[in-house]
């Protein structure tokens, strides 16, 4: 297809302006804030450590880190351009192409109009657009993350081996904030829903087969792409992990923790 | 678990939740409903509902966990939701065009009007840059330019906890601290602060060790003097008296002069000295 046929069609169109003005917005933001947060330091010195060589270094920096975001940036301070800079642009970049799976989304579950308002409520979000012009990892994060759920709902509504291309992106999202395992719960949430609708509709052996077969090359393609990278810093003193240790904190905090002691925290 | 029915925290989470979201978008979803309805019956739609309410549950076990909580953990949530904001948007646009006297006056304008509204809203909070972290670069800057001269780095010892300061200032970053103890080599009896530097341990990788602890001000002044290097710089948040309560009941003058005072904004002042030397 011709670029001028592209352009003719008026939903692309109207797609690429919205990504042309998340774009323009995202570099005046990064442009006008030239400030960083604390715990970009922390990514900053991570990055420089890991470039020179010193993995050791780096991930005595902070143990629980994710290795996408840090590792990205360790590469463009290797390749010349800079951690801040490396940083910087990839924020912006996620933040803007993070449009693109939100229009599809929109588009595919419910009209092609929904798609391109969702993609220009996210385009003009404000905290959004703040973060993917700072060197945090999370607009690389929800980049990743959102293109999981949208392969996760093609999934959903295609063959048993489209579940793969979200357990790829889950692993990916999961090697930039460790919150990203949720859409592996999700899918298997969602799963179980298809299961109880089965009973009602008698067809439970098919759906069982087919929904363990999906949760299976979900959750392997997901082990493919994370654990090898767990393996390779195994070797160091880095404790990230596809799941996140702290989860049973988390609960043991939940079940055990007074209202009194929530309150003083937020007030800290 | 009897703090989840506390009200206090549920308008807590509530009100982060409805900040991370973002008003405009919190408006558009009471409109949603019809959209929500349509998502459910597909079963992409399913899951990506689904996806929200485990977001949700789980932000809400990390909220009342008590740990440290951050905003943007809510983020994710506001882009999935912004998708149902989006049918909200629609729903509220083709509403706008149904009343009577908006379909005389500019029918066919009503979905520009809406959208411009939405995105000057937006843009002008999401441009919108406050100067009042300016001092971390400032006093950086000062610290840098005062020991240009010399060929080792300057040390600045900081009660204000803030790493951007070491990242800025390019000096030997320390910590003082009055009730942040570490735990490596504290001694007994308990001192009253401690002087800290980031290194590796074998056993937890970087963290906080005390350089030296003291319990008097005369303790506190030797630890001072021992810091080699052309010059160290103190900076305290102008509230932070408690160093000068130990040197005033002691009877010891202060071993650094005051070189610079920054704010932020109306509420803090901070304040950069440097030691005398002898």
């Amino acid at each position: 297809m011709k670029v001028s046929e592209m352009l003719k069609d008026r939903a692309f169109t109207w797609l690429l302006l919205i990504i042309v003005l998340a774009l323009g917005l995202r570099v005046a933001r990064a442009c006008i804030d030239t400030g960083i947060d604390k715990d970009s330091v922390i990514y900053l010195w991570m990055a420089k450590e890991a470039a020179s060589g010193n993995i050791e270094g780096a991930v005595s920096l902070n143990q629980r880190m994710p290795p996408l975001y840090i590792g990205l940036m360790a590469l463009g301070e290797y390749a010349g351009i800079g951690a801040f800079n490396t940083g910087i642009a990839v924020s912006i970049i996620a933040g803007t192409l993070l449009l693109i799976p939100v229009f599809w989304l929109g588009k595919k579950l419910i009209s092609e109009r929904i798609g391109l308002y969702a993609a220009l409520l996210v385009a003009i979000h404000p905290y959004l657009l703040r973060l993917s012009a700072e060197i945090m990892r999370d607009s690389l994060f929800y980049l990743l993350l959102i293109t999981a759920v949208a392969f996760a709902v093609k999934a959903a509504e295609k063959g048993v081996l489209w579940w793969i291309a979200p357990g790829i992106f889950t692993g990916l999202a999961t090697m930039t904030r460790t919150e990203g395992i949720e859409i592996i719960f999700a899918a298997i949430i969602w799963f179980l829903v298809g299961v109880y609708f089965a009973f009602k509709e008698r067809n439970v052996k098919f759906i069982i087969r087919r929904t363990f077969l999906s949760v299976s090359l979900l959750v392997c393609s997901f082990i493919v792409v994370t654990v090898p990278i767990q393996l390779l810093l195994g070797g160091s003193q880095s404790l990230w992990g596809p799941v996140d240790y702290r989860i049973s904190s988390f609960f043991r905090g939940f079940m055990n923790l007074k209202a009194e002691e929530v309150l003083q925290k937020e007030k800290h | 678990m009897g703090f989840i029915i506390t009200i206090k925290l549920w308008l807590i989470f509530l009100g982060r939740l409805f900040e991370a979201v973002f008003p405009t978008n919190i408006v558009l979803l009471c409109f949603s409903w019809r959209g929500l309805k349509e998502c459910w019956k597909s079963p992409g739609g399913r899951f990506l509902i689904i996806l929200i309410v485990e977001m949700i549950i789980s932000r809400l076990i990390i909220f009342f966990s008590g740990l440290p909580y951050q905003g943007r953990y809510l983020y994710p949530l506001a882009i999935c939701l912004a998708i149902i904001a989006a049918c909200g948007l629609d729903r509220l646009i083709s509403l706008l065009k149904e009343i009577k006297a908006l379909k005389s006056a500019f029918a066919t304008k009503i979905t520009s009007v809406m959208i411009i509204l939405m995105v000057a809203i937006c843009i002008g909070k999401g441009l919108w840059y406050s100067s009042d972290k300016l001092w971390i670069k400032e006093v950086s800057s000062f610290v840098q330019k005062s020991a240009v001269s010399f060929s080792v780095r300057p040390v600045l010892i900081s009660g204000v906890d803030d790493l951007r300061l070491a990242y800025y200032s390019n000096a030997e970053y320390l910590r003082l601290t009055f009730k942040d103890f570490s735990r490596y080599l504290l001694p007994e009896p308990r001192p009253r602060c401690q002087i800290q530097k980031t290194v590796r341990t074998s056993e937890d990788a970087r963290t906080w060790v005390p350089i030296f602890s003291a319990i008097t001000a005369k303790e506190l002044d030797e630890g001072f003097k021992k810091i080699e290097a052309p010059k160290v710089f103190l900076f305290l948040e102008d509230k932070d008296k408690e160093i000068f309560d130990m040197f005033e009941e002691a009877k010891i003058p202060f071993p650094f002069k005051q070189v610079a005072i920054f704010r932020e904004g109306k509420k803090k002042t901070f304040v950069l000295y440097e030691r005398i030397e002898q």
